[in-house]
Order: structure tokens, then sequence, then C-alpha cells
């Protein structure tokens, strides 16, 4: 298991250093002055060289990246435009917020994709089958912001349970976390019941039921541990699409998180913001990719034989 | 060929999907025909109705007929479809085939890299590229296109990994062809069909990913009637008047729909060994 | 099916009803907010809760819950006093004696005086975007505990006017040292009844009372603001109890709202004024005959009837319906896209396209009015595209120098402060081109600035009357702007919340009064 986690820290780390690389030469490749771009269009002109000087902007670009690079180990993504106050404090509150949505994101499709899976697998070729089927197809389908103006239409504006947007209690959750995780849902019922029905036509099982074990025991001990694994790789797929997916569902409700943080930077030209969002953002899905991999590897033992 | 639209058709789900597929394309192609109205065409006072036997999506809030809107919005997704896909082709394809053919130091590193981004979120990537050169329809096919170029760089190379290992292959290096001629005669079009597959199911992603941005301000500009930028107008008047939030959204999800039953019928037919 | 799998689908079964059993709770049983916590529903968040340094129409509003601006303007034009007590010109006209209000003490317990008053001003005339409602004063000087000499370059009647713009406001000066100027939002400290408790950025600025506050012990006890950008969530938000006042109702839904027995729907008059401001100094708006072209154009009537459901009025002049001078006679154009078109082919522009730069979310259905002027240009053959910009940035691009300006047109609101006409059309004097003063247009008129020093400096009713009258009569023909609509002010708020006061700049008033009533 050490071997392991070392070895993905080893691709880790590089990954991570080459996003803070890709991240830094956006705002270069951007036209215009980067020191106007990161001070504001009209910052004053002493404001602007002091932006200079502090990010060495004259200096060659891999003294710039360096210096760049030192300021985000320290925690200084440098200040946003449109409050003057540093970004990373602001980033991190809104990070929370977005992990937030994120997870209860994955818990939706986890709970309600694998359940579809499961009953589409066990009652193969049924109503229950098509139904689940034609859902997940579906759930994989729906542009997301729909998937979100309709729940409100549905369940705010119509029946009026639950709040069309804002923050603050797990009633305002619960529709942007449905919403974020029809898509993914969508995927893990299929993957659920193509994975299933796989294992589930295997000698082992076929054995099992030959040996008169309950049905129950047969799906819970065997077929489904078997089948989970390439699920949780998919739930770590989902999640880098999920935090892509948290930008429109944020936009729809209002969510305080970080993708709307991003949108919001964009339009204001605040690319101080806009840097930081971004490096947060990749950083965030690589680290996430990371750990699924560890969690892969803790899982299936023939992994961790690599 | 014939045998391969007879087997797709009997998929059910395929023909479901070719079917929708169609008359998206049909609607796109004859917009200026098959719409009933100018899809610019403002009646302010007649705004925000809903659905009519003049105007069966009804009029959005500025009097204009949503279902004209959304059958040219047809043709810009269509649009958008081919130039993305196009562009990420043009990208992907030889970087795969090349990094296959290669091997070596420059395989395992291009692959090192594609990976990574394969994992980003296909709208962030999208939006790197927006803020570089700004919002805007032709931008948002530009970023999509670029957004998309690794995973067709890991498909190629799958493929060509897959085919080069072949016997036809072996022969006709024995008997004495170039690796040019290879490559370009025997080992590429034999990884048409996933590229096929993949290339239809990326069409939807497309379209949704062109939706998402111009819901997000930064795809298509208004008066331009794309889907995903009509229902950001839209969403104001979501009490009001659902319809027109609820016809072109419908719409999207229809398409996207279509393209991957379709998409998936293919892959069934044409490249079993990836299928489910 | 076996005796387990019956037993699993049983127990299935059971646990479904109960998470569902939970989620009816979760949803149900949230308690409503206490009544002495007043939360309202914003447009938009505050970006920087220093009063300085912010933007934002109703952000105003809940900033001077904490700092406090230097007098009241009511609709009809009267200044209150507030926290300048009282004001004197000098017989040359050319410097004010501001006398501030007596036993007043910021939170941190730092007297207000007038070298207080002095700091601020000078802190608003450097941070401040709207600096240029100060740029003609020359001088402040401290006189006594209580007296500030404040010195303008030319005799300026409108001054105290001007110093009721509710930005210019003020924070402790001790405070602002402390925290150093870069820095006061984190730690704001005014003289209002309230005080910040945080700033969550996109989600809530809470604010708690201030016991000591010199108008009296305020009745609520806490403000919560929460921004509600999507305005179908912000109603929601009212209607389902979440919140208890909003901003900027869509005038559609003004009339369903109001058919609620809880709620009150109030429209109290709005000052502002929604124009186009045309660049005259750049192509393509150098000719005379293009303006007025794209004045022909558009259907104002149209737009106030179907976009504002008949809450706006469309105007026939530059200024206010209804405000002292105000004429419709001089609006000859009315909604005519033939002439229009003839117009634009006479000067020799038949295929225009220009860019209007625009704010989205700071005016009601800004968004819809551009999109249909884009239609109604679009018929005559001009294109027009739009840039939308936060407003900070909008407002810093538009604030260039004439030589600078790359701006072509710009959706702007201005308003009569006084309810007179005077203070809407003054800036289209030629000494008030942007940044000094608010003249986007870049316009001038040698004759129309004697008619406004004249009628500046009169007192006699009928002579300035008729030179008002004229000025519009110019404005219209030379149409530096297309003046379009006077916007309506919609509020809606729980019926049992008293004591709130509206301002006609779309702001609310000192909170102090407030309160609910069972």
């Amino acid at each position: 298991m050490l071997r392991l986690i070392t070895s993905r820290l080893a691709t880790g780390i590089p990954t991570l250093l080459a996003v803070s690389l890709g991240v830094f030469a956006i705002v270069r490749c951007i036209p215009g002055d980067p020191a106007r771009l990161l001070a504001g269009d009209f910052a004053t002109d002493q404001i602007v060289e002091e932006l200079r000087g502090r990010w060495h902007l004259d200096d060659p670009l891999p003294v710039q990246y360096a210096a760049y690079l030192g300021g985000v180990l320290h925690g200084d993504l440098g200040r946003s435009i449109t409050t003057s106050a540093p970004v990373l404090p602001e980033l991190a509150e809104r990070f929370a917020r977005t992990l937030e949505l994120a997870v209860a994101g994955i818990a939706v499709s986890a709970l309600i994709g694998i359940a579809a899976g499961i009953a589409s697998a066990v009652r193969r070729a049924t109503v229950v089958d098509y139904l689940a089927t034609a859902l997940a197809l579906t759930g994989i389908s729906t542009p997301i912001f729909w998937s979100g103006l309709i729940l409100i239409l549905l369940f705010s504006v119509t029946l009026e349970w639950l709040p069309a947007g804002g923050s603050g209690t797990v009633r305002h959750l619960i529709l942007p976390a449905l919403s974020l995780g029809l898509f993914g849902a969508g995927v893990l019922a299929r993957q659920t019941r193509s994975g299933l029905l796989d294992v589930l036509g295997q000698d082992f099982v076929r054995t099992a039921r030959a040996k008169g074990l309950p049905e129950r025991l047969v799906i819970v001990k065997h077929a489904l541990k078997n089948a989970l694994i390439p699920v949780v790789t998919v739930l770590g797929d989902q999640f880098g699409r999920l935090l892509g997916g948290a930008i429109l569902t944020e936009t729809v409700f209002s969510w305080p998180g970080m993708g709307r943080y991003l949108i919001e930077a964009l339009s204001q030209r605040d690319y101080p913001a806009v840097q930081g969002a971004i490096l947060v953002f990749a950083a965030a899905v690589v680290v996430v990719n990371l750990l699924v991999d560890l969690s892969y590897g803790a899982l299936d033992p023939r992994v961790r034989a690599e | 060929m014939s045998t391969l639209i007879r087997r797709l058709m009997r998929h059910g789900g395929a023909r479901f999907g070719a079917t929708v597929t169609l008359v998206f394309a049909i609607a796109a192609v004859l917009a200026p025909w098959v719409a009933p109205h100018d899809p610019e065409a403002m009646a302010l006072g007649a705004n925000l109705r809903g659905p009519s036997w003049s105007h069966p999506f009804g009029t959005d809030s500025l009097g204009r007929d949503v279902l004209s809107r959304t059958i040219w919005g047809a043709r810009i997704s269509l649009t958008i479809g081919f130039v993305s896909v196009g562009l990420a082709m043009l990208g992907g394809v030889p970087l795969g085939a090349l990094s296959a053919w290669i091997g070596g130091w420059t395989d395992r590193l291009l692959m090192r890299a594609v990976d990574v981004l394969v994992s980003f979120p296909t709208l962030l990537l999208a939006i790197v590229v927006i803020t570089i050169f700004g919002p805007g329809l032709t931008h948002a096919m530009l970023a999509i296109g670029v957004a998309q170029v690794p995973l067709y760089a890991r498909l190629t190379r799958a493929a060509v990994m897959r085919v080069r290992v072949q016997n036809f292959v072996e022969a006709a290096r024995a008997s004495g062809a170039g690796e040019w001629r290879i490559v370009l005669r025997h080992v590429l079009p034999n990884c048409l069909p996933p590229l096929l597959v993949q290339s239809t199911l990326l069409f939807a992603t497309a379209i949704l990913s062109a939706a998402y941005l111009g819901f997000l301000g930064l795809g298509a500009q208004p008066p331009t009637p794309e889907w995903g930028t009509m229902l950001a107008k839209a969403r104001d008047f979501l009490r009001t008047a659902p319809h027109v939030s609820i016809f072109p959204g419908l719409t999207i999800l229809v398409t996207v729909l279509g393209l991957n039953l379709l998409g998936d019928g293919l892959r069934d037919v044409l490249d079993p060994q990836t299928a489910g | 099916m076996t005796k387990k799998a019956r037993a699993l689908r049983t127990r299935m079964r059971r646990l479904v009803v109960a998470l569902a059993g939970v989620m009816l709770l979760v949803v149900v049983g949230t308690a409503p907010a206490a009544k002495d916590t007043l939360v309202i529903g914003m447009p938009t968040d505050v970006p920087i809760f220093d009063t300085h340094k912010a933007t934002g129409l109703h952000n105003g509003g809940i900033l001077n819950q904490v700092s406090e601006p230097l007098v009241r303007l009511t609709p009809d034009g009267k200044v209150i006093p507030w926290l300048v007590e009282s004001w004197q010109q000098s017989k040359d006209g050319k410097s004010w004696t501001l006398t501030t209000r007596k036993n007043v003490k910021f939170t941190d317990g730092t007297p207000f005086n007038a070298e207080a008053l002095r700091f601020n001003l000078e802190r608003f005339r450097k941070h401040s975007i709207g600096k240029a409602t100060l740029a003609m004063v020359t001088g402040l000087e401290v006189t006594g505990e209580h007296t500030l000499k404040l010195t303008t370059e030319a005799p300026f009647a409108p001054l105290i006017n001007s110093l009721g713009y509710h930005w210019i406001v003020v924070y402790s000066p001790t405070q602002v040292q402390k925290t150093g100027d870069d820095n006061v939002h984190t730690a704001p400290v005014g003289t209002g009844p309230f005080k910040l408790v945080h700033h969550k950025r996109g989600q809530e600025v809470r604010l708690e009372a201030n016991d000591q506050y010199w108008g009296g012990k305020p009745k609520l006890r806490a403000i919560v603001s929460r921004p509600y950008p999507d305005q179908g969530a912000r109603m929601l938000a009212l209607e389902s109890g979440d919140v208890d006042l909003i901003f900027h109702v869509p005038p559609q839904e003004a009339e369903r709202l109001a058919k609620n027995s809880n709620l009150l729907v109030s429209t109290p008059s709005s000052a502002r004024v929604i124009w186009i401001y045309l660049n005259v100094q750049r192509e393509p708006f150098k000719d005379k005959r293009v303006r007025q072209a794209l004045y022909y154009a558009i259907d104002r009537e149209a737009i106030v009837k179907n976009i504002f459901a008949g809450t706006a009025r469309a105007l026939h002049s530059p200024g206010p319906v209804g405000s002292n001078g105000y004429t419709d006679r001089y609006d000859v154009y009315g909604y005519n896209p033939e002439r229009a078109k003839q117009l634009l082919k006479e000067a020799g522009a038949g295929n225009l396209t220009f860019t209007l730069h625009h704010s989205p979310g700071r005016y009601l259905l800004s968004g819809q009015v551009v999109e249909a002027i884009q239609g109604y240009l679009k018929q005559v053959g001009v294109t027009m595209r739009v840039t939308d910009l936060e407003w900070g940035a909008l407002s810093q691009l538009t604030a260039q120098p004439v030589d600078k300006n790359t701006v072509q047109a710009v959706l702007f609101g201005w308003r009569s402060v006084n309810g007179d006409i005077d203070s809407a059309i003054q800036d289209f004097g030629s000494g008030f081109w942007r940044p000094k003063g608010n003249n986007g247009s870049f316009w001038k008129s040698e004759e129309y600035d004697r008619l406004l020093t004249f009628e500046q400096g009169t007192l006699e009713g009928k002579k300035r009357l008729e030179a008002l009258g004229r000025m519009q009569e110019i404005l219209m023909d030379e149409m530096p702007a297309l003046w379009l609509y006077g916007e309506p002010q919609i509020w809606a708020a729980k019926r049992t919340l008293k004591g709130v006061e509206w301002n006609p700049l779309e702001s609310i008033q000192s909170l102090h009064t407030a309160h609910f009533e069972d």
C-alpha cells in the first residue's frame, strides 16, 4: 500500500505543478499588459507598478512563474480587484460551499444511481429495468441547468415546498443536490447495471446459487462487492464532472460556491480572482483523482500489487 | 454498409436515436423554410403568451416565436457540433496516432498529460479558453473543440494500439510498404469505428457544453437563438411564462438523448469490444 | 421469490418510508426567523463593506445602516438635516459653512465633529466612483469644533443637495487609522443605528443594533441582507417567508403579489430616468441625424407597456415626468421606423454598427430593454452590439476624459434629486464633461451653457421656466442621449413590517424606526 501511495504522489505532485503552470499561462495569454490586468483597468499607476514589482512582471517568464508559484505556496493568490481583499480566504470559504454541494450531489448520484442499477439488473428485461434505463438515459441527457429550473418550477413555484435559491439550511441544499446529482445517477445506474449483470453471469455466482445460497446473500456478498469496484472509479470521475456541473447549479440556485465566484469574477474582469478560482478548481480535480486512485488500490488488491 | 444499417435498425434505442437525430438535422438544415416565423421578429405587445395555434411553443419576453427560435437554434447547435468535433478531431487524432506509433517516452508523457486533461470537466476547460479570448459563439466552438482534443487523442491512441498488432499490418510491412503508408492506408481506416461512435457522443456533449456556456452568458450572445442563451433570458420569467424555459430545454434533452442512443447503438454494432 | 428476499424487500420499503418521513420533517419543520430580525432580499451582493469604495444602487441602503450620510433628501426636493445640522452659504456664494450635529458618537466612542467630517469628505473624494459630485469643491477648512468651511470654484446653489448623495458618509477616523485605509471594510465603524457583525460575500451581510444610536434605540435587534440575483428566487423567498422585504420586484409580478394578503407592494415615486448616452465626439454619433434616427426607431411606449407592464413612464423630455419645469411639447418623435431609415440614409449611415455598454442587474429589467432596442434598431438596419460589464468596471470605463473615452453608447440611469428638472439636465453644460461631471455624451452648446448659467442664477420664476423650456427644446433636437423612460421603484414586504422609509433613489433610509407589528 505504501508503495502505491508514494508512486501516486510521485505523479501527483508534478501534475499539480503542471496545473499551476497552466493557470499561470492563462493570464499571460490574455491580450494586454499583465500588470494592468491584475490591477484592474483603472487602478492608479502607482498600484500597477507595485504589482509589476511584486510579481516580477518585467522579468523573464521563468522568474515570473517562480514568483507566482512562491506566492501560491505561501497562500498568496493576489488581491481581488472588486473587493480589494486577498483572494485566498474568500476562495477557501466558497470552496467549502462547493464541496458541500458536490458531496451532496455525489450522495444523490450514488443513492439513486446504485439503487436504480441494482433494481435494473436484478429485474432484468422487466418494466422496472426499462423504466430505470430510460431514467438513466434521461439523466445523462438533461442539461443541468434545465433540471434545476424544472425542479424550481415544480417544488418551489408550484408546490412551494422548497426554497428556490440561497443557502443556509438543509432545505436549501436539496434541490441543487438533486439537480447536480442527476447526471451522475444516470451514469452510475448504467454502470452498476452492466457491472452487476456481468458478475451475476459469472461462474462463481452460478456456483453459489447452485449451492442453494439465498438470493440476497448471492447479490450482496458476491456479486455487488465485485461489481462495485469499477463503480468507485466512476464515482471519482463523476466528482470532476460534478465540480464542473456545480458552476451551473450554483448559478441557477444562487448557491454561494466557487463556481458562481468564478463566473462573477469573469464578468467583472477580476483576473486575480479568476486565476485563483481556476487554480483551486483544477487542483481539486487532480487531488480528488489521486484520492480515488488510492481508494481503488485499497479496494482492489490486484491494483496494490502493481 | 447496408448490413450495418440493418443491424442498427434492429436495435430499439438506436432506431429512436436515429429518428430524433434525423429530425434535428432536417430542422437545422431547412430552418429558413421550416420555421413558421422570423426568429428575430419582435412583437412587444404579444410577449410572454403561452402556446397557441399560431405559436405552438408560445412567445418570449419580446414577443418572438419560441418554436421558430428553437428551430433556428437547431441550426446553430448543428454548426456547433460539427465545428467542435471537427476541431477536436483535427487536433486529437494526429496527436493520438503519432503518440501510439512513436511510443516510448513521448508516448508516456503525452498520455499522462492527456489523462490529466481528460479528468477536467469540459466546462472548466472551455471557460479557460473563454477567459483568454472573451465570450461569443465562435470562441465557444473553439473552446469546446479544444477541450475535447485530449479525448480524441486518447481514443485514437487506444485504437491504433489495437490495430497495429494485427496480422494485416504485419503483412503490409512484410510486403515492403513504408511506415506512412501503413498508418494512413491500413491502420487509421480501421480506427474509424470507435471514432465514429465517440464522435456521435461527443457531438451531443458539444451541444450541451455550448448550451452551458450560453446559459452562463459566456457563449452565444443575444439575440442569437442558441438554446442555452434562450434559457438564460427565460429564467426571469419562470413564473409568469414557464413555457419559454420548458420548450427549449426539452429540445436540448431530446436531441442529446437521441444522439446518445444513436451513439450507444453504433457502439453495440460497430465496436462490440468497447461496448458495455 | 424466496422468504429471505421478501423480508429484504419489506425492510427496504420501511427504509424508504422512513427516509421520506425524515425528508418531510426537514422540509416542513424549519422555524421562521425571529420577529426582531429583518431579513432583506437584495438583487446584488455588497461588493465591499466600505461605502466610499462600494457600488451598487441598492447596497447603499444596507451600507448606510452603519455609515450615515450628511443630509436626507425627500422626493419633492426638501433637504432634512441629518449629521449636518445646518448650512449657510456665504455672501459671495463661493463658500459654505456646515454645522455638524452635536453629541453624536461613532460606535467606537470617537466623537463626530467637523474634523471627522473633513476627514471623510477627503476620503470620499479619494476613493469613490461618485467623486465627481464634489468636483467643484476646492477647499475644506475646519473653523470650529463643529463647523466646517467648504469653498467652491464658483457659486454653486445646489451644493447641499449634492451633499445628500448617499455615498458621502462618515466613518470613524480613529478606526480608519487603526485598520488602515485599505481594510476599513473588515471593521467599519460609523454613527449609524446598526453595526456590522459579518459580511460573508455571496451569502449574507449581518448587522446588529447599535443601542447608543443618537436617533434613538433601534426597535429591531438585527438586520440580515442576502443577495438573490435571480429575481424569481427573490420573490419566492418573500412569498415563502424566507425574507421579509425585497427590492426590485418585476412589474409583471407586482399585481400578483399585491393580491397576497400577507404582503404589501409599494411603488414610491422614483426620481430615476433611464437614458442611453451617445458619444457625439466619435463616429457614428457625430451626425445629429443618426442620433435622431435612433430615437425614431425605438418604440418607447411599447417598452413601457409590455416590458414594464405599464409601471414605467415613457420620457418625452430628458427629465422625470412631473418635475418642476418639465415639458413634453418638444417630443416630436414618436415611433417612426420609416423616418428613422430615411434619416440614416440621408446621413449616409445605411448599415450602421455600434456597441452599447450596459451593466446588467443595476436597473430594473434593463437587459430586456436592451434586447428590445437591439430588435428595434435591427428593423431599421442598425446593428447594436452589447457589452455587459459589472457596474464598477463600467463606471470607471465611462469616466475617462473625452480624448481617452472609447465608449460609443452606454445605458445610464440619472436622477433628479430635488424635484426640479434642472438637476436632471444641468450636466449637459460643457463644464460637466466626464470625468468632472456626468456628461457622458461630450456634447456642448454655447446657447445651452448660457441658459444654464441664467436659470441657475435667476430667481424670476417665469423667465426661469422659459429658459428650462428652451433647454429641453435644444436637448430634444440635438439628442445627445436617447431619453427612454422613467424607471419604477417597486418594493414588496410583509404587511407586518412597519417604519421603513424609502428614498427616491431606490434605497431605504435609516432603519432605526423599523419594526414588526403583530
